[in-house]
């Protein structure tokens, strides 16, 4: 893990700095966003499409893309944090690689959303690993319905429609658990994490 | 865009969440975009489920990446694009020759205003005249589309494949070389068989028999690289099977492309045909909202294509800069924006098609622009419809 300056006070505040070299084409830089998203990225694109040359192939194409539109994000004067940016094209193309290949797990299927056990890496940011135990907590509180419908929205990438249609659950129940889980999630995790996370 | 708006009569407060998570289409999500500019709750909010959003990835299950991942995506990434051609084909897309570096470029903003969304929506970075424009880019381009579309899927497989090719020639070598080792380690063998020749007189082996020794052994190795090589090529052959098939799959979804884009151009064509014998099943006398002098009349005409909507008005106001008229169909308290117009002197007209439904009232209203979605002017002429 790449030791960061002192001079920066989060970690988002360090991936923002990053980004600004990659827009001058700093490989150095690109090189070290790489390595800290790595491990989550592959881990949350191989979550959605199962397949691990899919998933390969679109860190690729995340990372062209972040290479060639750095520029364009950073002269947005935006203050998205640059992992939701990341993560979001993440999500984008692997929902659009699971609709070409209508590959998407058949509806009822486990709740990728449990508990999951396995060790956070240490290649994980501090305040990341903090978050995604905490984050993990929540998920685990969530009553099942809720729990299913986010899981099939989230990693499955179906719409309300489809999901009214293939579980027979009529539309408005389905946005109300949306709606819910979201809320639910929102309050567990609480203000805490945000004061932990941004300064 | 005429959109159906949703059967959802809730404020658009309650749809943040759906919105944040991408899943608000059409007129719901421009309804939702026009909302968060005027509400500061609903920003805050957007913030929050964002972030939250940002942050669900992290708590999916750790997955080791393969070995060599980062190697190959940053050879790719920084040998596809160099800073001289960065608008070119890195995205995998320099197969479609039809394309200009232009294109690309307006598709790599379209790609990023989307996922800059998604990472930020509350920025008011759509216009709706840039969204119109876009979307009537999406529908001409729909037949090169559907060529790039093969193209790059193409352009994948064929990199996925060479990527296999390079990791199965790199074992096929390293089995091939282990040989070489033994060679190398023939001076010490000899070393060591005249040593034990000096110290042992009982047992003193012939050069032939050491050099039939690791001949044998080499000759072990070799056949072993050889069985690899030929269960590599198996292997090879397996994979060119399968991309044999995925190409007759691309080509089958081409096709069925090409059949869509058929039975869009059937029904263009059937549009241009003239009205015959058109049913004019209502007349309706547009009185003015205000204290205006304006004055219209719609129609509805009905024949096989659907049924036509034909607004005239006349006596209407000045119109200043941007400013257009626009013609509504109201149901209940949803209206579908059946056309725009700038009069000609202070007359005007539009016609509208649509499959048809009941709606009970027509309206004309004063817009800043030719491009809104929902009603955002004044209105200045409208009539009851029958049902």
């Amino acid at each position: 893990m790449e030791k960061k300056g002192e001079e920066f006070m989060t970690e988002a505040d360090w991936e923002e700095h990053l980004m600004l070299q990659i827009a001058s084409r700093s490989s150095d830089a690109l090189e070290k966003l790489y390595d800290r998203y790595e491990r989550p990225l592959y881990s949350f694109i191989y979550r959605i499409v199962g397949d691990g040359m899919a998933a390969e192939e679109i860190i690729q194409e995340l990372f062209l893309k972040i290479w060639n539109n750095a520029e364009a994000y950073t002269s947005n004067g935006r203050n998205g944090k640059v992992s939701s940016w990341v993560f979001a094209m993440a999500r984008n193309r692997s929902i659009d690689w699971l609709r070409r290949r209508d590959s998407r797990p058949a509806a009822g299927g486990e709740i990728g959303l449990d508990v999951i056990s396995d060790p956070l890496t240490t290649e994980l940011a501090v305040e990341n690993r903090l978050m995604a135990e905490q984050m993990r907590q929540a998920l685990s509180e969530l009553n099942v319905e809720q729990k299913q419908v986010l899981e099939w929205v989230y990693y499955g990438g179906y719409t309300q429609q489809e999901i009214a249609d293939h579980h027979d659950i009529p539309l408005g129940t389905v946005k109300s658990r949306i709606r819910l889980g979201l809320r639910q999630l929102r309050k567990r995790l609480g203000d805490s994490w945000r004061e932990g996370v941004r300064t | 865009m005429r959109e159906e708006h949703s059967e959802s009569d809730e404020r658009p407060c309650s749809d943040i969440e759906l919105y944040a998570l991408g899943m608000l289409d059409g007129g719901e999500r421009v309804r939702m975009e026009t909302h968060v500019q005027d509400c500061a709750e609903c920003r805050q909010e957007l913030g929050r489920l964002q972030e939250l959003l940002g942050l669900l990835p992290l708590a999916a299950e750790q997955v080791d990446p393969p070995e060599g991942m980062k190697k190959r995506v940053l050879d790719a990434v920084l040998r596809g694009s160099a800073p001289e051609r960065r608008d070119s084909g890195a995205e995998g897309i320099s197969l479609a020759s039809s394309r200009t570096g232009e294109d690309d470029r307006d598709e790599l903003e379209q790609d990023d205003a989307a996922e800059l969304r998604a990472a930020k929506p509350s920025d008011a970075e759509l216009h709706a005249g840039q969204r119109r424009a876009a979307e009537h880019r999406d529908a001409n381009s729909l037949e090169q589309r559907a060529e790039e579309h093969r193209a790059a899927e193409l352009y994948a497989e064929e990199r996925r494949a060479e990527a296999e090719a390079n990791r199965l020639q790199q074992s096929a070598e390293e089995a091939v070389n282990s040989p070489t080792s033994l060679e190398t380690n023939e001076p010490a063998l000899q070393k060591g068989a005249e040593a034990a020749t000096a110290t042992s007189a009982t047992w003193t082996p012939s050069p032939q028999q050491q050099t039939r020794g690791w001949r044998a052994s080499l000759t072990a190795v070799l056949a072993a690289a050889a069985a690899v090589m030929l269960l590599l090529s198996g292997v090879l052959a397996q994979r060119m099977d399968s991309l044999n098939r995925e190409n007759k799959r691309l080509a089958a979804e081409l096709g069925q492309t090409r059949l869509s884009l058929d039975n869009a151009n059937s029904e263009l064509k059937k549009a241009a045909e003239p009205f015959t014998g058109a049913a004019v099943s209502q007349v309706v006398s547009l009185k003015p909202v205000k204290d205006l002098v304006a004055r219209g009349q719609a129609y509805i005409l009905v024949d096989e294509r659907g049924t036509h909507l034909i607004v005239q008005a006349s006596k209407l106001p000045e119109l200043k800069d941007e400013e257009a008229f626009q013609v509504w169909l109201i149901k209940g308290d949803k209206p579908v924006n059946a056309g725009t117009f700038k009069p000609s002197g202070n007359s005007g007209a539009v016609t509208f098609t649509f499959p048809g439904g009941s709606f009970d009232q027509v309206a004309i209203t004063l817009e800043p622009d030719a491009f809104g979605a929902t009603p955002r002017g004044e209105m200045v002429l409208a009539g009851a419809l029958k049902v």
